[in-house]
């Protein structure tokens, strides 16, 4: 048997589909499969976490906290009919969703407005919602400009975006995992794209301000 | 929110079925403002993919690895213990059926017993009675019900005493002179056994 030399995973892994992999898993405990789907799907996965919340500590915990669900749940809560990845993004997707909710819940903005510096809470924190500059470092131009706008759009906008560019997810998936209607998801990126249509254009503007 | 305006969408996306997507062609065709519109957004996807996939930090994705591996590791462990406790399981509920079934046995041979050895002696007592013999089975002052069925055969059921064997003996004897012995009887010195005597010579 032929072994990736990286991981130490047999070649035939990787032409096996999620389906088989998530098999191997639950009935064998085989490692080298859980390992194979990471390596397939890690990344797209860190960077839907990533573009929801524009933290890398945070994002870390996230992902995280998606896998160890991932490990423990998937006896009792997947059942081998439905796409894997899709499951595991409905998880990812909850985590990203309850981790915004929890920070604007307890951000008491009316009680730490300063009247002098005409500041409040948010003011006075680092942006969670755009890339630091140490971020902005390990990223290419690109995406880092990328994201920032995507930090602008609204989160239901940002994460029909997120799904469906990293993932290439149906509509009709997205509109699963987001509890809305096919027509609702469609709606949302047609947004999407609109707002962002204007922010490249406002940035277009200013630059071609400073020439 | 349109639907005509959405259809924008599942075009650039590719998510209609070819009919959908001609009838929408012809629609552009017709209609500038939405070719323009179309085409705008479209461009906007297009800077999408400029968005580039992000690798996980090595050590997160080793201590979700790690974890992975605790985790086949309890399920093993639970798994065996579970096996464990079935094993026991089945061996405790064998065990408590072959008791049960033991017990039953017992109990249903020594009902057996007596039911039979009591028919047997109540016979025989009672055609000894007949044959002017005393009737030490009937001793213990219960009362015998003979009856007869339609083949004119006397049934008796009565408790039979052990202890009178040889009179059980020479009862059965002096009853042959009567009455004609239907079915073959054991022999007496085993007792269990329960005999039917006729008056009518077939």
């Amino acid at each position: 048997m032929r072994l990736n030399k990286s991981d130490n995973i047999p070649v035939n892994y990787e032409k096996m589909k999620d389906r088989e992999l998530v098999h191997l898993f639950r009935k064998n405990d085989d490692q080298l499969a859980f390992q194979e789907l990471m390596n397939r799907h890690q990344a797209k996965i860190y960077s839907y976490i990533y573009s929801m919340i524009m933290n890398r500590e945070t994002a870390n915990d996230i992902f995280q906290e998606t896998f160890t669900k991932v490990i423990t749940k998937m006896d009792d809560t997947y059942n081998e009919q439905g796409k894997w990845i899709a499951w595991v993004m409905r998880i990812a997707h909850n985590a990203t969703i309850d981790h915004i909710r929890k920070q604007k819940r307890f951000v008491d903005v009316k009680s730490s407005y300063d009247e002098g510096s005409k500041t409040d809470f948010y003011d006075r924190l680092p942006d969670e919602d755009s890339p630091g500059q140490q971020e902005k470092l390990e990223l290419d131009e690109s995406t880092a400009s990328l994201l920032k706008h995507m930090a602008n759009l609204p989160e239901e906008q940002r994460t029909v975006v997120m799904l469906r560019h990293y993932y290439e997810m149906p509509f009709k998936e997205i509109a699963e995992i987001t509890d809305v209607s096919i027509n609702t998801a469609l709606g949302r990126m047609r947004y999407a794209l609109i707002n962002l249509r204007k922010m490249f254009d406002e940035e277009h503007e200013k630059e071609s301000k400073f020439l | 929110m349109s639907k005509i305006e959405n259809r924008c969408i599942a075009y650039i996306y590719n998510e209609m079925d070819p009919t959908e997507r001609l009838e929408f062609e012809r629609e552009l065709q017709s209609d500038e403002n939405l070719l323009i519109e179309l085409e705008s957004l479209k461009r906007v996807a297009g800077c999408l993919y400029g968005l580039k996939c992000m690798e996980p930090p090595e050590s997160v994705v080793n201590s979700v690895k790690v974890k992975a591996e605790t985790a086949s590791d309890k399920n093993t462990q639970s798994g065996s213990f579970k096996y464990l406790f079935a094993s026991a399981a089945l061996t405790l509920i064998a065990v408590m059926i072959y008791g049960a079934a033991t017990l039953q046995d017992q109990q249903s041979a020594q009902k057996a017993e007596t039911t039979e050895s009591g028919t047997a002696v109540s016979s025989l007592s009672t055609a000894g009675e007949w044959s002017g013999t005393s009737n030490r089975a009937a001793s213990d002052g219960n009362e015998i019900s003979p009856w007869v069925d339609h083949d004119e055969i006397i049934h008796f059921h009565e408790k039979f005493n052990r202890g009178s064997v040889a009179s059980v003996d020479s009862m059965f004897n002096n009853s042959l002179n009567k009455l004609t012995r239907v079915n073959e009887g054991r022999t007496l010195q085993q007792v269990p056994q329960q005999i039917h005597l006729t008056g009518g010579n077939r």
